[in-house]
């Protein structure tokens, strides 16, 4: 038994239990919860099945979610969405990763939308249908309509990610009684069901993100110190280092959509059985006919994924360094996400703590769990004899930018929330009665290395002489981690309220990146630099040749053509697999081939200018 | 202002017993955390928010050693801000500096660790001179004033620390 909440004695209470329930939310698979009878319990669907995967497809008449969705998504790949979180409160701009997904994307300001057969949905809307398929099945369960659910978010997660997590709660007509960290949710469920003291992390390695929060317990009493993560590392990157390895042992061709899912999903396959077995076979038919047939042995598996494993290391160095503790002083580590069940992450964690991990829960089902327990808590389930208590914080600096697009940081990353900050300003010319403020997050210094999250402008300023206004604007950090700000005019108390709608919301790898180079982290930054800038770099190349081979195509052979033409799927390959030295390598095979192709093009351009034809083509 | 020590019924001086403190935050908060309210209504939730938020700046000001002599000071009506460094400990600190971005520019994380061990050292020191002039009842000005300039190279020397700290760890 989890928890014993009331008493087996106890009377009922006079009011009936109000129906709470935990969701957790998540990019591969999502669960609801609740605590029935005082044990905290996962619901199961009508067939028995916990895990619901976090899948949506728009089919002709209707809208399927979960495994039978999942089932058609490499027949039907553009109507069927998977992984929706990580585009939760994200801009197109944003996802420099878009190209791996075979949705049709708008081109829209603000947040994404991707067009399907029954009209265009954003991912609030896409999310929303995950919630209401758990939001059903808890009713049917629990016999009549929620009173209100915790919904668990990762801990990096910024304010535009929550707030489009609530808005799709809201969408469906379920009221969010929190947003709970995902580490914090699952540090509950272990807390209260083992009774532990002490200083604890929790290492949450879920499908797309990773998050590691540092908490101390005490007579029940949740306070998170410090959290940390990197919010682009998961064990989806486990999966294709793995379909990485088949392209290379198999040396295949660029395949076409249908053959890389059968792929990624054979390679997921082959992950889950290493966690059991030493070896595991790789068969499969493409749709070329040809047959793959690899073993995949845990030592190269294990081999393959150091460097993954490697990088969740930094960010629990961070949090200890934030929360002033060193890995001494941890007591115990809590694994959480399905990803943690890799010996290979397990060897490393024990081994960087120097003790075994805490595993006794199951690692798919314990955030659910911790946030059902919240839920019944906050609706008032609880007696007063079992008070606890959560004290979470914020995961990254918040400010606001100053003369010269330097940044003044108002709050400090891992601040407990709730949290208000108020700051004065003042006006700078005679008679200004506006006043505009730009909201950014990050660790950096200047407004262009952090992330922009609001801009908004005052108004309604009385006009006054030039430094006479007193102008205080105060933020404030909820207990769901999202902020809200409002301003007053000191000397008039002249009011006026902004709630901060950001439209777009910070890329989490992003935060990663901005943290570390903050950090003086040379070695990864450089990496992801190398690799962006060769990206930018392929990007162009392919743009430019493919616009030649239309306009001077003619110069070349058949076979030129063709060789040419290789040559980019190749490029275009390796663009989206985020190995720079194949990119690096790749390019510069591309441009081998292309240079005799550009020799040609200007030795006709050169012509045409010469003769006065088109010469402007020239420039 | 609001009175921190006060919020949290804890005598007013210098010297915070860490677990007399934790526990007054974690009494308060129990009572105060918007957790408590979350199926009630909107005012109800807007005050849980604005008392939470005001007992976490509390107790984060009184943990600190550098805002909690700020606070202390701005009770007793002095400022920290008056405080003025000696020469000498200007010259010493310029010094730690040039040892210190030397040190971060060589990779010599003995000599980073050793700097860092003697700005915690001279931390600790200022810390209980401050104790000694601010744990009575009654602060003469003359202790005042004298706080003000320890508590201004405590500031200091914490932000250094930190700093370092940052560059050095990772």
């Amino acid at each position: 038994m989890l928890l014993q909440i009331s008493e087996p004695d106890n009377p009922v209470p006079k009011s009936a239990p109000r129906r709470a329930v935990g969701i957790d939310l998540g990019t591969t698979h999502s669960l609801v919860a609740t605590v029935y009878h005082g044990v905290p319990t996962i619901l199961l669907d009508d067939r028995g099945r916990a895990l619901l995967p976090s899948v949506v497809r728009y089919a002709e008449q209707n809208i399927i979610v979960g495994q039978e969705a999942l089932e058609m998504q490499s027949r039907d790949p553009a109507n069927t969405i998977v992984s929706v979180k990580r585009f939760m409160g994200r801009a197109l701009t944003d996802l420099d990763d878009m190209r791996q997904f075979p949705y049709q994307w708008l081109d829209t300001l603000g947040m994404v939308r991707l067009k399907t057969r029954t009209g265009i949905k954003n991912p609030i809307e896409i999310s929303a249908e995950i919630l209401r398929v758990l939001k059903e099945r808890a009713e049917a369960q629990l016999g009549g309509v929620l009173d209100g659910a915790v919904i668990t978010v990762p801990a990096y997660f910024d304010d535009a990610q929550r707030q489009a997590t609530k808005e799709a709660a809201k969408l469906i007509g379920l009221d969010v009684l929190r947003l709970l960290n995902e580490p914090t949710a699952a540090a509950i469920a272990y807390g209260l069901d083992q009774g532990t003291e002490g200083i604890y992390a929790v290492y949450d390695l879920g499908g797309g993100t990773f998050d590691v929060s540092i908490l101390r317990l005490s007579r029940g009493v949740f306070e998170v110190l410090a959290t940390h993560g990197d919010s682009a590392l998961g064990g989806d990157d486990f999966d294709h280092r793995i379909f990485c390895w088949i392209l290379e042992m198999a040396a295949l061709p660029p395949l076409p959509a249908e053959d890389v899912r059968l792929l990624l999903t054979l390679s997921r396959r082959a992950k889950e059985s290493l966690t059991d077995n030493n070896s595991v076979p790789i068969i499969a038919q493409l749709s070329n006919k040809q047959n793959i047939d690899l073993t995949l042995t845990t030592e190269t598996f294990t081999e393959i994924t150091a460097h993954l494993i490697e990088k969740t290391l930094t960010p629990i160095k961070r949090a200890l360094r934030d929360a002033k503790l060193t890995k001494d002083d941890i007591q115990g580590v809590v694994l959480v996400g399905g990803a943690t069940r890799m010996p290979q992450v397990r060897r490393a964690v024990a081994h960087f703590f120097g003790q075994p991990p805490l595993v006794n829960l199951n690692p798919d089902e314990v955030v659910a769990l911790g946030a059902a327990i919240q839920a019944n808590a906050l609706v008032g389930n609880r007696k007063n004899d079992d008070d606890w208590l959560l004290l979470d914080v914020t995961p990254l600096s918040l400010g606001i930018e100053t003369m010269g697009g330097l940044v003044e940081k108002i709050v400090p990353r891992n601040a407990s929330i709730p949290l208000t900050k108020a700051q004065d300003f003042t006006t700078f010319k005679d008679g200004q009665t506006a006043l505009a403020i730009h909201v950014v997050q990050g660790e950096r210094e200047r407004v262009e290395d952090c992330r922009s999250l609001a801009r908004f402008e005052l108004h309604g300023i009385p006009p006054m002489v030039a430094g006479a206004a007193r102008i205080r604007i105060t933020f404030q950090i909820d207990a769901d981690g999202l902020l809200s700000v409002s301003a007053r005019e000191q000397t008039t108390s002249t009011e006026a309220s902004i709630v901060v709608k950001p439209s777009y919301g910070l890329d989490e790898a992003e935060v990663t990146r901005m943290l570390e180079e903050s950090m003086v982290y040379a070695h990864d930054d450089m990496k992801a630099r190398a690799l962006a800038e060769s990206q930018i770099e392929t990007d162009q190349l392919l743009e430019l040749t493919k616009h030649a081979l239309k306009e001077d195509g003619d110069l070349l052979s058949s076979e030129e053509y063709a060789a040419i033409e290789k040559a980019l799927e190749e490029l275009l390959h390796c663009r989206n697999s985020n190995d720079v030295e194949a990119l690096r390598r790749s390019l510069a095979h591309t441009n081998r081939v292309t240079s005799e192709f550009a020799g040609r093009r200007m030795d006709r351009s050169v012509q045409k200018a010469l003769t006065g034809k088109n010469v402007h083509n020239v420039v | 202002m609001r009175d921190y020590y006060a919020l949290f019924s804890l005598p007013r001086r210098y010297t915070v017993e860490r677990e007399a403190l934790t526990a007054a935050y974690h009494r308060a908060q129990t009572i105060a955390h918007p957790d408590q309210t979350a199926f009630a209504d909107e005012e109800s939730k807007r005050r849980a928010i604005n008392e939470s938020a005001l007992i976490n700046e509390a107790y984060h000001v009184l943990k600190n050693p550098v805002s909690r002599v700020r606070h202390l000071l701005q009770i007793h009506g002095a400022d920290l801000a008056q405080g003025r460094l000696s020469v000498s400990f200007l010259e010493e600190q310029l010094d730690a500096r040039e040892a210190a971005e030397n040190a971060l520019q060589n990779g010599d994380q003995t000599r980073l660790n050793d700097l860092l061990n003697a700005l915690r050292r001279a931390s600790l020191q200022r810390q209980i001179r401050l104790a000694a002039l601010l744990d009575d009842e009654h602060i003469s000005r003359e202790a005042l004033r004298q706080a003000q300039n320890i508590a201004l190279e405590l500031q200091f020397l914490e932000r250094f620390a930190d700093d370092l700290d940052e560059k050095s760890g990772l």
